[in-house]
């Protein structure tokens, strides 16, 4: 009898607790919905897909064969790490996702590896293209 | 019986709210599974960016002194004045250890009229964005 009650008392207990984390989950407001319309997911362009694998190889005469002189630049500044150094040693870029409008292009990147101090770093580079030509970089 | 009985049912409610609130705050200041979806800090902070609500940025963002944040709520101001947000669109992050980096592109129609597309990526560290770019 004394087992069938402390049996009893134990599932009351668990149900409450499965309630309460199921309560908590469906009034959790800390995120806000976004109010704005996304725009369309498209497939990786293979110009960025091109720059991407280029990058990730260490292959500076195709990168300088892909980008601008202006764009280099830029995609220089993109590639310091959160510290400001730059990232020497790549281990990874990976496609994040890419969307368009209007006929241009934002493919995103997560690049990851380890800045000239030796550090673990990640950064995130995008590509503008236009006729799938690279024509920016943030 | 029935009073023993509704207090653990009530104890046991109490008990997994609390963990669970507990857990979600760990796991989203720490950047846990990040790079599964879209953190909820990031596009608050988004949200937030683009409807101009500087103490919802600041909230977001390290603390920082009266200056920076008085500058933050005059660069809101200006663009208040020159965009309209048209869409957000979370394209995707990762993260490694702490950090996390989480990119988006924004449609905005200036004041002109013309329409521009860019994209920012948002560098996050214990649930507070370091970084914009």
């Amino acid at each position: 009898m004394n087992e069938a009650r402390a049996a009893f008392v134990l599932a009351l207990f668990v149900g409450g607790l499965v309630s309460g984390v199921v309560v908590q989950r469906l009034t959790d407001s800390s995120g806000r919905s976004n109010p704005y319309p996304s725009l369309d997911r498209v497939d990786e362009p293979a110009t960025s897909a091109q720059v991407a694998t280029a990058i990730l190889n260490g292959d500076a005469k195709t990168l300088a064969q892909l980008v601008d002189n202006e764009t280099l630049t830029n995609l220089r500044d993109a590639l310091m790490s959160p510290m400001g150094t730059p990232i020497a040693d790549i281990r990874s870029v990976k496609f994040v996702g890419a969307t368009s409008k209007a006929g241009r292009v934002l493919a995103g990147y997560i690049l990851s590896g380890k800045d000239t101090q030796g550090t673990d770093a990640i950064v995130g580079f995008v590509l503008d293209l236009e006729n799938g030509q690279i024509v920016g970089v943030n | 019986m029935i009073r023993m009985a509704f207090g653990m049912v009530l104890v046991g409610i109490v008990v997994g709210y609390t963990l669970s609130a507990f857990a979600t705050t760990i796991i989203s200041d720490q950047g846990w599974f990040a790079a599964s979806g879209e953190p909820a800090q990031a596009r608050n902070y988004m949200v937030a960016l683009l409807q101009r609500e500087a103490e919802n940025v600041n909230a977001l963002r390290p603390q920082q002194d009266i200056v920076s944040q008085a500058l933050a709520a005059q660069a809101a101001q200006q663009s208040q004045q020159q965009a309209k947000p048209l869409s957000l669109t979370y394209l995707g992050g990762g993260s490694s250890g702490r950090l996390s980096v989480q990119i988006y592109a924004v449609e905005v129609r200036a004041n002109d009229g013309t329409q521009q597309l860019f994209s920012l990526a948002l560098t996050l560290l214990g649930g507070k964005v370091v970084g914009t770019r």
